[in-house]
């Protein structure tokens, strides 16, 4: 398994973990008959410093950000106030990029994260293409994952 | 263990809820809880009240949970409050230094009432990772 692939794998795997244990949502691998839907902003990105040097973002249509904020807070989301929806995003990033990260640390040694932070549009990512960019389905919402390297492995 | 008052230092109100629906959920709901957004604020709480335990996050804007810590057991007067260290970056090295730096647990997000019951029991007799 090369990088980009085992980068993959532990996003997955870190996604797997966090929806379930965090929303009670499963997820997996979309069907290819799936539709890629559109995925309006805000999302979340976080920083991982190390050995592997790179940006993740987690973009989701507001169906799932609903279905994700609505099982964390136990409240419905017209309730809730929009910084409290953007603090639950972020956490949910938070928590799978340490996921992720404690899988990639047994291959890579010690990663460091950043302050997750908000992404409005896609004008604040890279202007290039990821490094790792896929789908996955929760419970028929799918969701973008991507990875922007920052550095070359040394 | 005995809880009446708990001090919960994160920047994520989210967290912040979970931690503190872990505890209700874990049976202590009578407890009274006060809520940090960063060490600087958990100071603060602490110069006025005390508490029975602190759970804290690490990456915080401001102060973060390391430095917070490390204050604390430099204090004469915080430092025998078990500290309860609640992290996205819960791997055994991470855990080992903030040990060292004074934490009496450190537990992987995400918590949940298990997780709390057992720090805490831990605290009560021998401490440790988990």
């Amino acid at each position: 398994m090369n990088d980009i692939q085992s980068i993959q794998a532990d996003l997955t795997n870190a996604a797997r973990s966090v929806f379930a244990d965090m929303a009670f949502l499963d997820v997996a691998e979309p069907n290819d008959e799936a539709v890629k839907p559109d995925l309006h902003g805000p999302w979340a990105s976080i920083q991982v410093n190390g050995s592997i040097r790179g940006l993740i973002v987690i973009l989701m249509p507001l169906e799932l950000k609903k279905a994700l904020i609505e099982a964390i807070y136990a409240q419905p989301w017209e309730d809730l106030p929009v910084n409290q929806k953007d603090d639950g995003l972020l956490e949910v990033l938070n928590v799978l990029a340490g996921y992720y990260v404690s899988s990639q640390e047994r291959k890579n040694g010690f990663l460091k994260l950043s302050i997750p932070s908000i992404v409005f549009d896609r004008d604040d990512l890279p202007a290039r293409e990821p490094e790792v960019d896929f789908y996955l389905d929760a419970q028929g919402a799918l969701f973008q994952l991507m990875f922007f390297s920052t550095e070359a492995k040394e | 263990m005995e809880l009446n008052h708990v001090l919960i230092v994160d920047d994520s109100t989210t967290s912040r809820l979970i931690i503190r629906r872990c505890f209700d959920m874990a049976g202590y709901g009578e407890a009274e809880y006060i809520e940090a957004e960063d060490g600087i604020s958990g100071l603060a709480e602490l110069a006025d009240r005390q508490f029975d335990v602190i759970v804290t996050d690490v990456n915080m804007p401001k102060m973060d949970g390391r430095t917070f810590i490390r204050k604390l057991a430099l204090n004469g007067v915080t430092q025998a409050i078990p500290i309860i260290v609640i992290t996205s970056q819960g791997d055994e090295a991470t855990a080992a230094s903030l040990m060292d730096a004074g934490a009496a647990m450190v537990l992987a997000k995400p918590v949940s009432p298990a997780k709390i019951v057992d720090a805490l029991d831990r605290i009560s007799g021998n401490g440790g990772i988990q």
